[in-house]
């Protein structure tokens, strides 16, 4: 959450109450989904590591959000 | 081992930031910040053995922690629809009472949720609700109508559900098929805001029957929080 709210600097400007909003297995962020899923997918987590890596990055049907859903370790055998 | 449990903390703007040290500092987490107006909420994991530390230093800033097992949830409030048929009371009550035990929750009216016979889900309801952690059901008073119509409410959400009705507990748990992860009866069509105390007890039931992810069993909300933080 951190991360996308320091190297995405749009998220602070939205309206939204909770423009990142911390789920169980995941996060939502609260910006479309076309413009910002690559942006998403590149950030840098730690050491060439990136969300892409460790995450999949959906179209939320809730709006035009974007869903990031955290990959099991033993699929993706990174350990940050 | 350090313990980390999900807190609360409510208080001013006025050197907030100072908590957010204190609790990077002794190596908890913030999971959401919310600053409205002059007030500051964080959600936030705190190791067990230092709350009362916390508690010491909030206090000349009058802040209030408060214990919040659904930190770090979103949490569907699902009602056959919004309108005045279904009494939103309910579903707006439930879905308050369930942000003050940490969750984010979204009211999720149906579109076609009228009619024992006819209900239906579709397509992008569905969705929704799958992409939320747990699944709150506000259904009504009759027996009869949550039997012949939850099916269909129910149909392809894999998230764990949360079944409320005016019936109780036993026979809400006879009627469903298959079963769910929780039900709390005695809360049907309530025509104004939930305000007596056996009400508030059933706010109270329903956020120990969510099921709390990071406190096995779910914490008891009775007695974490002042009777003057309760709605008037």
């Amino acid at each position: 959450m951190a991360i996308v709210e320091e190297q995405i600097p749009e998220v602070t400007m939205l309206t939204h109450p909770t423009p990142v909003t911390a789920q169980m297995e995941g996060l939502r962020v609260k910006l479309p989904y076309d413009l910002y899923a690559d942006d998403v997918r590149s950030l840098d987590v730690t050491g060439g590591v990136t969300v892409g890596d460790i995450a999949d990055v959906l179209p939320s049907r809730m709006r035009n959000y974007i869903l990031i859903r955290i990959k099991p370790f033993s699929e993706t055998r990174i350990l940050v | 081992m350090t313990t980390l449990v999900p807190v609360t903390y409510k208080g001013g703007v006025y050197r907030h930031d100072e908590i957010m040290d204190l609790i990077d500092d002794l190596g908890g987490y913030i999971v959401q910040k919310h600053v409205m107006a002059q007030d500051v909420v964080l959600q936030s994991f705190v190791p067990r053995d230092d709350i009362d530390l916390i508690r010491t230093v909030v206090k000349p800033l009058a802040g209030d922690v408060i214990e919040a097992p659904l930190v770090g949830t979103e949490i569907a409030v699902v009602s056959p629809s919004l309108e005045i048929h279904h009494l939103p009371h309910t579903a707006c009550d439930i879905a308050e009472y369930l942000r003050r035990s940490g969750a984010k929750t979204n009211m999720i009216g149906l579109a076609r949720g009228f009619g024992k016979r006819i209900a239906n889900l579709n397509d992008e309801e569905r969705d929704v609700i799958n992409e939320h952690d747990l699944a709150v059901y506000v259904l009504g008073n009759f027996e009869e109508c949550i039997e012949h119509k939850f099916p269909a409410l129910r149909r392809g959400i894999q998230v764990p559900i949360v079944v409320t009705g005016a019936p109780d507990r036993e026979t809400l748990a006879r009627i469903v098929d298959p079963p769910v992860e929780g039900y709390v009866g005695g809360v049907g069509r309530i025509m104004h805001r939930f305000k007596r105390p056996e009400e508030l007890a059933k706010l109270d039931e329903l956020g120990t029957r969510s099921p709390a992810p990071w406190t096995p069993g779910g914490t008891p909300l009775h007695g974490t929080r002042s009777p003057s933080s309760r709605p008037a």
